[in-house]
């Protein structure tokens, strides 16, 4: 019963897999770790799209499809970014990243294409973008 | 002084290898502690007021949060019913403002409502054991 992480994870005080520290000085478990044995769970963190299974034991205890395991990692960072739903195509693009304190966008590397393509939209912070004004 | 957006909040739960972010969540109430205290009176207290003093404890409350059912994305969370124990949890307000980090002693999950024009939510919460640590966003 195997799955290896496929996602950095910030470390808890219930975490009993060996951790590192990032550069941001926080406690992580790194992508990479193996989560072995039935005590560790390794299914929850294949259906909470932070891991693959390595065996058919652990594929069969998610009870996912390959298909919904892809879904679930790649929307991964999206949920630990706390995208919200009308912001998920603009992530999924890559027009921002997640928000920033104020809750505005953090522009990704799509942002001006974006903006390009969508000319009359509400720009973070609630501007309106209205050509016509 | 600041107000902290609620955009980029997430929920994650631990079960021994780190903090999994929780898909489709909508909402988040942090923990709520309270110091618990008890009723100081004594006979021939002619003080209108009710004393009351500290026991030196707190009680860590829980803390929950409303999600977009999705059976799929949430099958670990309803697994969590059929096999309890005791995990670590995290509510990170805003992508870098603070983090409530604390465990878990109980999980409650569903109940939410079905409402035929709206979409499908369910309700998440945990029962605090000890209290929660807060720090600085991840």
């Amino acid at each position: 019963m195997k799955a290896e992480l496929v996602k950095d994870l910030v470390a808890s005080p219930r975490t009993v897999v060996p951790t590192v520290m990032d550069a941001d000085g926080h406690r992580i478990v790194p992508k990479g770790t193996v989560i072995e044995g039935v005590a560790m769970r390794p299914w929850f963190y294949v259906q909470m799209g932070a891991a693959v299974p390595l065996d058919g034991e652990c594929r069969m205890a998610a009870g996912l499809t390959e298909a919904q395991i892809d879904v679930q990692v790649k929307l991964y960072e999206a949920k630990r970014a706390g995208i919200q739903p009308e912001d998920m195509a603009a992530w999924q693009a890559g027009a921002m990243t997640g928000y920033d304190e104020e809750g505005d966008w953090i522009p990704g590397p799509k942002y001006t294409d974006w903006l390009a393509a969508h000319s009359s939209i509400i720009l973070p912070g609630g501007d309106y973008d209205d050509d016509d004004d | 002084m600041s107000i902290m957006a609620g955009k980029g909040s997430s929920f994650s739960i631990d079960v021994g290898a780190g903090l999994a972010a929780v898909s489709q969540v909508i909402g988040i109430t942090p923990p709520e502690g309270a110091n618990e205290t008890f009723e100081a009176d004594y006979l021939g207290n002619a003080s209108a007021g009710i004393p009351h003093q500290a026991t030196g404890r707190t009680e860590g409350g829980s803390a929950s949060a409303e999600v977009w059912l999705d059976n799929t994305s949430h099958a670990g969370l309803i697994g969590l019913l059929a096999t309890p124990d005791t995990n670590g949890f995290s509510c990170s307000i805003g992508f870098t403002s603070g983090t409530w980090t604390f465990t878990g002693a109980g999980l409650t999950f569903g109940g939410g409502s079905v409402a035929l024009s709206d979409g499908v939510k369910a309700n998440l919460a945990v029962k605090l054991s000890g209290v929660a640590a807060i720090g600085a966003g991840t």
